[in-house]
């Protein structure tokens, strides 16, 4: 266990490095000198020198990089060129909307997925299996925010089941913060459904071939604990895997969805910080939202061997 | 032969029509149309679909019609460029990570960082430094993109290394190129090939996405996410400036999946039939593999 999970940590280390180095690189990508190109015309050249100084740019690429994220380390990402608050404070106020939207839309798509797929792997071909072949093709063609603008005219507008937009804080009680969560988080949910459903029934129909289940099966075990049960059980690391990757489209697909339902969340941040050209806003949300997705997927890479003990880890990491 | 077994499944079929009609319309529509796509004029605001404007009319009294014509024509211009350039450069890194030992390492760690940032947000990060226009767009989505493409070439390549008749011919002295043009590339194609059908698709969400957000194709010329982003304020009132845009987006990512869709299952992949050219083929093992790993890079899009 001990040499999977460093095998592991050391792979998650060498992503964190090349994804670091992608995102700092960027600003050399600006064309011109950045520092003149974010603070516009009408900015005086002391100005210039001092934002130079800030963003690194006065020294090379390379020391600059390693300043960059000697302060990550410390929890300094920098300080935000418009709102002139710690990049870390501004990004922190802003992730919990969006972090709530995507984790409320990941329970949704698991919910109406797992139940589908199993069911389409059950009886091939048959009801369920058709209604799981339609959710998925719709959730693969409409994007998200597509959806939600449906959702809205149709639940929030026609029929005023839900508010049109806004947030609440979870302190205003759950009732109320779940409310004005739910139309985000289904059009989120919805797209997902077919990701993770598609992928839970193929392993499952794998693992009902599997002879594992034959035995079960032979030992009298009832259908309906031989299909949630077991064959489940013996399916969860693909579907997990998928879950855990689709959480990343999630975080990035909230951020769109904000700004229908005008959430003060990392997306409405990153969409104003483009206007206002606060370029170490735009940095941080990138790196924090890659940084919990990676992590997410490393706790998943440590959890496979208690899902499912068929997983061997002596091969060193290998499957 | 193979190609019948393609077209023998009704989804490709589908897919196929839904991408003719809709590029069709793009070229004609403009051609035709009497209207300036972008030219303004105030009286005609926001009149719902009528026997002049077919599909309405927008917030600037534009034709949605006519608009709707350049814009899936710039959508599908978008997706074209990136398909093409990811399909090439993803192909061609995923070979040199194979056959070029010491770049293995370098190419698929880039890849594993670049995957790590969730696609919207890197494209979105891109935009924010180089300033929206239709270059630095195609630019990003090619960024985004083309790291699957490099990993699924790579599996597709080093399985078909150690094939068999890929061993016998390399052992009979055949030159290496020749052995790479014409047994490897061959069963790397159709693999990538549903991958490309899935870049494609993507590439016009994450093209409506941005637009959508106003980082996209600068206004005010159309494109799918530009002209949601002005139904976005007139939900309550003008559902015609939302719903024609909306079907037009899922109908062309839907055909290029159901394409996808196709090739994978037909057979195409399993069996590696075109992998080489009249050579006897053994199965191609990983088939479930690659399959597989097409479904979880599925799980990235937006």
């Amino acid at each position: 266990m001990l040499k999977y999970s460093l095998a592991r940590a050391f792979a998650l280390l060498q992503v964190v490095i090349v994804m670091s180095i992608v995102i700092f690189a960027l600003i050399y990508a600006m064309p011109g000198d950045p520092a003149t190109v974010i603070l516009g015309d009408t900015a005086t050249a002391e100005q210039v020198e001092e934002l130079r100084g800030q963003l690194g740019l006065d020294q090379s690429p390379v020391l600059a990089y390693f300043d960059w994220v000697g302060g990550a380390l410390r929890g300094d990402l920098g300080t935000s060129i418009f709102l002139h608050k710690p990049v870390l404070q501004v990004v922190g106020e802003r992730l919990i909307p969006t972090a709530s939207i995507a984790i409320f839309a990941l329970l949704i798509s698991l919910l109406i997925a797992i139940p589908l797929a199993v069911g389409a792997a059950r009886k091939r071909g048959g009801a369920v299996d058709t209604t799981l072949t339609v959710v998925a093709m719709l959730g693969v063609a409409i994007p998200g925010f597509l959806l939600a603008l449906v959702l809205v005219r149709v639940f929030a507008v026609q029929l005023g089941w839900f508010p049109v937009a806004g947030y609440k804080d979870p302190s205003a009680g759950l009732g109320e913060f779940l409310r004005y969560l739910i139309l985000p988080a289904v059009a989120l949910g919805v797209v997902q459904v077919s990701v993770i459903g598609r992928m839970t029934r193929s392993t499952m129909v794998t693992t009902l071939s599997a002879a594992f289940i034959d035995v079960t099966r032979a030992k009298g075990v009832s259908s309906r604990r031989v299909l949630w049960g077991h064959a489940l059980r013996g399916s969860l690391v693909p579907v997990i895997t998928v879950a855990a990757g689709s959480f990343g489209a999630l975080l990035a697909g909230a951020a769109v969805v904000e700004t229908i339902f005008n959430i003060p969340g990392i997306g409405q941040l990153i969409v104003t910080s483009i206007t206002r050209r606060d370029y170490p806003v735009i940095q941080g949300v990138v790196l924090v939202v890659a940084l919990i997705f990676v992590v997410l997927n490393f706790v998943v890479d440590l959890l496979y061997p208690l899902l499912d003990p068929r997983i061997r880890l002596s091969t060193g990491g290998k499957r | 032969m193979s190609r019948n077994r393609i077209f023998a499944r009704p989804g490709v079929v589908i897919g196929v029509a839904l991408l003719v009609v809709f590029i069709a319309f793009a070229l004609l529509v403009p051609m035709l149309s009497s209207f300036d796509p972008n030219a303004a004029s105030p009286q005609e605001q926001l009149k719902p679909p009528s026997a002049e404007h077919l599909l309405g009319t927008d917030e600037f009294g534009r034709d949605v019609l006519t608009r709707l014509g350049v814009g899936i024509g710039v959508s599908v211009q978008v997706a074209l460029a990136t398909s093409v350039v990811a399909l090439a450069l993803g192909v061609l890194l995923g070979l040199v990570a194979v056959f070029v030992r010491p770049l293995d390492q370098l190419i698929m760690r880039v890849c594993d960082g670049l995957l790590a940032i969730p696609g919207v947000l890197l494209a979105l990060a891109v935009v924010a430094a180089t300033g929206a226009s239709v270059f630095s767009l195609i630019g990003c989505l090619i960024l985004v993109e083309t790291p699957n493409v490099i990993r699924l070439a790579r599996s597709a390549a080093l399985s078909a290394r150690e094939r068999k008749f890929v061993e016998a011919s390399e052992a009979s002295g055949v030159r290496p190129f020749t052995v790479v043009m014409r047994h490897v590339v061959p069963s790397v194609l159709v693999p990538v090939a549903v991958q490309i059908s899935v870049v494609f698709g993507s590439a016009i969400i994450i093209e409506a996405a941005l637009s959508f957000l106003g980082a996209g194709i600068p206004a005010p010329s159309a494109s799918l996410g530009n002209m949601l982003n002005e139904a976005k304020n007139y939900i309550n009132s003008a559902w015609w400036l939302m719903i024609f845009p909306g079907i037009a987006l899922g109908a062309l990512v839907l055909g290029a999946n159901l394409i996808g869709d196709g090739i994978a299952g037909s057979g195409l992949l399993r069996r590696g039939r075109i992998a080489a050219r009249g050579a006897a083929i053994d199965d191609l093992d990983d088939a479930e593999a690659t399959a597989r790993a097409i479904e979880i890079e599925n799980a990235r899009m937006p």
